[in-house]
């Protein structure tokens, strides 16, 4: 099962959401973001926190292939896929010219290949609504749609809910990140036609995607990692993860 | 003979009904919903899909005899969640547009307005964009690409001139770094690794003088006469070249030193030049 996270606005908490589900439902989280990967893909084996942080900031990376590898034919999808972290990633380098070297087009072959091996998959899609957005949903059998209660995120979701349903990726979910108890979900339910869950705007949440952990692991018992489980509840009860 | 099959899921305050329609042969129908709340039908940018309105749906079963519409609404699952309220033979829409099998009920892709992706990974390309990075955003290549020269591959290319290379060193040294990011220098091939920091057209012009050096040399050893006159044309050609590697030489001289200058300067005021 391959799950594509998309939202169209950038910024709009899709990666969180999307390494999250992954921790959930036991996914391999590929970062889909050719030319701006922002995954917490370090996942640097031992080490602490402070030093994973630390790694992150400087750029620091750790050695092995990437998706812009797989990308440009010269490593195998599932070689790239890294276990050492707490969540199974396929991570996107970080420079431009790799991204530059890429064909984007095989990554649909590619996230197929991991889904293959793996069983489930997450792609974190690019903000946008650009090929390469067109290409996670391509190989998605479902999506999650992230939005936030603004008139901008909300208008650039209902096209990227438009793409997905041109490219037959149905919509297993909406996450209305960063609200609160007075969210317009009858408005977002509506508009994008399909349930919503709210994720709370969450210090817990953002801290442990900056630590590069699940919420789960770091603070199972907050709002934003009881938020994500209902998310990858509703998701699981919509496909067989 | 038609049916109507349908299966309700509700979540999080939304039910979604799925209906399913089976017809022995092609006609059209017409559905409404009999749930007690609004019906959120499918949209194609922010508009309802086509086939819906007023919350009723208006489709045509094709020949197959299998058609599919779903929708959202806030209202609570009940038996049933919608009904045929009639239907007819297959034709002419509303509109006037002529009805064209089962793609319009779950939304038209006919219909100008949608974004029609052909649903192959070129096609997304094709329709949506080449999410490639523009090439003027990579103006140092990642140095890990240096080991695939295609020059050094074929092995026809003969060795750099020392000059190039001591102009890399030198250029090297002023970075500070083997990379040398800077965003000024013109972009070069990327594919050629280590030879990045030489603007490609200077690579090239030196290995033509090489090979006019090398031709010409050749020629005079072998001193035929049916080769005299194509000697003689290599040999003005090398002698020109010279003539132009003696200009280019004081050029770059000149610029060095000029360069060299202004990193003094800079490194005096105690900024660290990168």
């Amino acid at each position: 099962m391959i799950l594509a996270v998309v939202g169209g606005k950038g910024g709009v908490g899709k990666s969180t959401v999307a390494y999250n589900l992954a921790a959930e439902l036991d996914a391999v989280v590929v970062d889909a973001d050719l030319s701006m990967a922002d995954l917490p893909g370090c996942a640097l084996d031992g080490g602490s926190d402070a030093r994973r942080n630390s790694d992150s900031l400087a750029g620091g990376w750790s050695r092995g292939p990437d998706l812009h590898d797989v990308l440009a034919g010269r490593a195998a999808p599932v070689e790239a896929v890294r276990e050492s972290g707490p969540v199974d990633i396929l991570p996107c380098g970080r420079s431009l010219a790799g991204a530059r070297a890429c064909d984007p087009t095989a990554l649909v072959a590619a996230v197929e290949a991991v889904a293959r091996e793996y069983g489930g998959v997450v792609v974190d899609c690019p903000a946008g609504l650009c090929g390469d957005v067109g290409l996670g949903l391509l190989a998605a059998d479902v999506c999650v749609l992230v939005t936030e209660p603004t008139p901008a995120a909300l208008g650039d979701a209902v096209r990227a809910r438009a793409l997905a349903r041109e490219l037959d990726a149905g919509l297993a979910a909406i996450a209305l990140n960063r609200s609160g108890p007075d969210a317009p979900t009858d408005l977002v339910a509506e508009r994008l036609g399909g349930p919503v869950t709210v994720v709370p705007d969450s210090p817990r949440l953002a801290d442990a995607q900056a630590a590069g952990r699940p919420v789960a692991a770091v603070a199972p018992d907050s709002e934003g990692a009881r938020a994500l489980r209902r998310l990858a509840d509703r998701v699981a009860t919509a496909v067989s993860f | 003979m038609v049916s109507l099959e349908w299966d309700c899921e509700r979540a999080d305050g939304v039910t979604l009904v799925s209906l399913y329609v089976a017809s022995e042969r092609e006609c059209r129908v017409r559905i409404a919903n009999r749930l007690d709340g609004p019906v959120w039908p499918p949209r194609r940018r922010g508009q309802p899909a086509v086939g819906w309105t007023d919350g009723e749906f208006t489709g045509t079963v094709p020949a197959d005899g299998r058609l599919t519409v779903g929708y959202a609404t806030s209202a609570q699952p009940a038996e049933p969640p919608a009904e045929i309220v009639s239907t007819g033979p297959p034709g002419e829409r509303d509109d006037g547009a002529s009805v064209a099998g089962g793609r319009l009920a779950d939304g038209g892709s006919e219909t100008g307005d949608s974004l029609a992706v052909e649903e192959t990974p070129a096609g997304v390309v094709r329709s949506l964009g080449d999410p490639v990075v523009p090439r003027d955003c990579v103006p140092v290549p990642d140095e890990r690409t240096g080991t695939d020269r295609p020059a050094a591959a074929d092995g026809s290319e003969p060795a750099e001139s020392e000059r190039e290379s001591v102009q890399r060193d030198t250029e090297r040294r002023r970075d500070g770094s083997e990379t040398g990011r800077r965003p000024s220098r013109p972009p070069t091939d990327r594919r050629d690794g280590d030879a990045l920091l030489v603007p490609g057209a200077v690579r090239a012009w030196l290995r033509d003088v090489e090979r006019r050096r090398a031709a010409a040399a050749d020629a005079r050893d072998v001193g035929t006469e049916a080769t005299t006159e194509h000697a003689a044309d290599l040999a003005d050609a090398a002698a020109a070249d010279r003539r132009a590697l003696a200009w280019v030489e004081r050029r770059i001289d000149e610029v060095t030193r000029r360069t060299d200058g202004d990193e003094v300067t800079r490194r005096t005021d105690g900024e660290g030049v990168r």
